[in-house]
């Protein structure tokens, strides 16, 4: 059992570039990110986003995952900055024969000698933040001095699960300037499922619900504007026996990955932290049957978070153990997956290199003449 | 009153005239002010009858005296510094045109030394301020710090074999741009500076690059720079152009100091490549510009060396965002032009210039 009310610090992944993918049970969340220089001298305000479409559709179903693909598209409105007297050069000459002095004299630079007087972020540039309800759905039309900037993305993202599905939704939309004439758009996707176990081909032999889980997540160095969700995925699970006790301990790893908006303008605000636990469930009086479990793991039935600081949250999560047995499989589908593997790949392979002098080497008379094109071949199943 | 050379050396240039009248000195003057920071030692170290002083700034005063006007100055007594004025003398007596005549001290010395400083005197003249805005200033700059080159061409004390140093410093200078890349590219970025430092990093050291391209081509010879061309130090009078100070001094191609009047103030006129034009005819009719002088001159314009400052300023941890945003806004905004400019300009001054020297 994890201990409750324990401090676990999260550190904020780096933003992924044209896509950042957050995925567990039931719950996927996609972060689409661009950024693009436009064709101005310079920005001066962003104005308005609109969303001209937005498509999905079910490319192809695995046993517990689905894939989704689909595409968003949208304007970004803007205004040019009309150049006045305050982007002229002024006393240039001062820096210029500052650069020639310190140009020479001062030492080379590495990275360790680097120094920011500023220790935290800031901006003076405009940006925008838009839920999904606020986003326009109508025709702009740019009046003078602006500009429009078009985007059409692509998608693609599994969701894992075998719940019935719910239509993808745009949760946010955030396009920030940042330089003169860059602009970075976000725009946060997410697909679900119902909460469902699977149960496909199984048969559900013991099952309970953990005592709930309450953990404070501290995203290090990060301010928190809005949490959004969490995904929990377990990989690598190992029962463990205690034949003394009678108690099964359930062992495995967790990601779990935390979406939310960062508080702090002026570069992607849309991230994600995330941690890989160890995670270990003892199920007391495991009875009975003296074979390894078929099938075992835990279910996230309810996941909750609550910013309770700047920089910390709240993490409540309800787990469901269970122990499960798989249906045997009737002779027919086993022949039927039999006949499926024997569709086969062959490979042809070179011929064998001859050791070095071989050919000088006498030969034994009764042997056989070797075919140089003999091959070999090696079948690869899958 | 007008303004006369003390001393009658060697001339090269038209400008270097033979001064007609010399300061008389005066036996009997004796300081009758004292003048405040000053060490009445150095007053009486020269034949002068000073009727008013003036601070000018912390270490210089303007001297008011029945001769005329003087300047004199204050530096830390240090061998360099001495060896600026022993340059400044001989300079002095070679009639340098562009330069205010050196007094020397009773003893016949150049500077008088005292209390840890050295302290030289020179003629003064109140001209008119230098403003860079001014094309007929410009003008007359380039012209003028031509001769000066000239002038000054065949003093060669301090040759050193330096050609490979302005390229190594060139490339020094690019691979400190890279480490403040690579330093944010493991940081979080926090400011607007750093925002605009990453959106035009690669325009910046595409310029830089195209810089030592130049630079491999270029070569001058090692000459005195004078590395000042503050309005400050420059005093206009009539149609000549004064130099205040060559404390700064250095050795190097002539063509950086060229550079240097270009990179301060073509951008108060938005790079214009008609003007840029003639101020390089200007300063190639005094002292001629080969081929690798002029590939020396691109490279030095193209170099983005405020924006090395800048980053280096903020990196250093000596000014914050605030403080330089504004100005490296204004420089990104200023080198879209020059980018322009510049490739007209090198079209001109590698192509279209050997042609023409070569019909002529």
């Amino acid at each position: 059992m994890i201990a409750r009310n324990n401090v676990v610090e999260f550190r904020t992944d780096l933003p992924g570039y044209p896509w950042q993918i957050a995925a567990g049970d039931g719950e996927t969340w996609i972060i689409l990110r661009h950024k693009a220089r436009l064709p101005v001298t310079q920005i001066a305000q962003l104005k308005n986003i609109t969303m001209k479409d937005f498509n999905w559709r079910i490319f192809t179903k695995a046993l517990s995952k689905t894939l989704f693909q689909g595409t968003v598209s949208l304007t970004v409105q803007y205004s040019e900055a009309q150049h006045h007297g305050e982007e002229l050069p002024r006393e240039t000459w001062v820096d210029e024969h500052l650069a020639r002095e310190s140009f020479i004299k001062d030492e080379t630079v590495t990275g360790k000698n680097i120094v920011r007087k500023d220790s935290r972020v800031k901006t003076a540039f405009s940006s925008i933040l838009l839920d999904k309800n606020m986003l326009n759905t109508g025709n702009e039309s740019p009046s003078e001095g602006e500009g429009i900037w078009h985007l059409e993305l692509p998608w693609q993202a599994w969701l894992y699960g075998t719940g019935k599905h719910q239509n993808p939704q745009v949760e946010k939309v955030h396009i920030a300037q940042v330089g003169l004439n860059t602009l970075l758009l976000e725009i946060l996707i997410q697909l679900t499922a119902n909460n469902e176990l699977d149960l496909l081909n199984t048969q559900l032999l013991e099952y309970g619900l953990l005592p709930r889980e309450e953990l404070i997540f501290k995203i290090e160095g990060q301010e928190i504007e809005q949490i959004l969700g969490v995904t929990v995925q377990r990989v690598f699970h190992q029962p463990v026996y205690d034949l003394e006790s009678k108690k099964l301990q359930l062992r495995n790893f967790k990601e779990v990955d935390i979406i939310f908006i960062s508080a702090e303008k002026g570069g992607e605000r849309i991230l994600t932290a995330s941690r890989l636990m160890e995670e270990m469930q003892v199920i007391p009086f495991w009875p009975r049957d003296w074979k390894r479990p078929v099938d075992f793991g835990l279910f996230n039935k309810w996941l909750g978070l609550v910013k309770v600081a700047a920089d910390q949250i709240l993490f409540q999560g309800d787990y469901l153990w269970f122990v499960r047995s798989i249906e045997e499989m009737g002779t027919e589908k086993i022949t039927a997956l039999e006949e499926k593997r024997k569709n086969t790949l062959v490979a042809a392979l070179p011929p064998p290199r001859k050791k070095p002098g071989e050919k000088w080497l006498k030969k034994d008379k009764k042997e056989q003449p070797q075919s140089s094109i003999s091959k070999k071949a090696i079948t690869v199943r899958f | 009153m007008v303004w006369q050379f003390s001393s009658a050396g060697y001339m090269r240039g038209q400008e270097a005239r033979r001064p007609e009248v010399l300061p008389q000195a005066n036996p009997e003057a004796l300081p009758e002010v004292t003048v405040e920071g000053l060490p009445p030692q150095v007053l009486s170290s020269y034949e002068l009858k000073i009727k008013s002083a003036e601070r000018k700034s912390p270490n210089s005063w303007l001297l008011n005296t029945s001769q005329g006007e003087y300047l004199l100055r204050e530096l830390p007594d240090q061998s360099n510094q001495a060896k600026t004025i022993e340059l400044y003398l001989q300079f002095s007596e070679q009639g340098i045109a562009n330069l205010f005549p050196l007094e020397k001290t009773k003893s016949g010395k150049a500077y008088e030394k005292t209390e840890g400083k050295l302290y030289y005197l020179t003629h003064y003249r109140k001209g008119n301020f230098f403003k860079g805005d001014d094309i007929s200033h410009l003008r007359l700059a380039a012209k003028n710090l031509a001769i000066l080159h000239r002038q000054t061409g065949g003093w060669r004390k301090e040759q050193g074999k330096k050609q490979n140093l302005w390229l190594t410093v060139k490339q020094n200078r690019l691979r400190d741009l890279l480490a403040y890349l690579h330093y944010l590219k493991q940081n979080k970025v926090l400011t607007d500076f750093e925002r605009l430092f990453i959106e035009n990093f690669d325009f910046f050291y595409d310029q830089g690059q195209e810089s030592l391209e130049h630079m491999v081509l270029a070569g001058q010879e090692e000459a005195f720079i004078i590395n000042n061309l503050l309005p400050e130090n420059i005093t206009l009078l009539d149609d000549k152009l004064v130099f205040l100070d060559i404390t700064k001094w250095n050795t190097g191609p002539q063509a950086m100091d060229f550079s240097l009047l270009l990179n301060s103030y073509l951008p108060l006129h938005r790079w214009d490549l008609d003007l840029i034009k003639d101020l390089i005819t200007q300063y190639h009719q005094e002292n001629p510009l080969d081929q690798k002088a002029r590939h020396l001159l691109l490279a030095q314009l193209r170099f983005p060396r405020r924006y090395w400052l800048y980053s280096h300023q903020y990196f250093s941890g000596q000014l914050s965002s605030d403080e330089l945003t504004p100005k490296l806004k204004r420089y990104i905004l200023e080198c879209y032009w020059r980018d322009i400019c510049l490739d007209q300009l090198e079209n001109w001054l590698i192509g279209e210039w050997d042609k023409n020297d070569s019909k002529e």
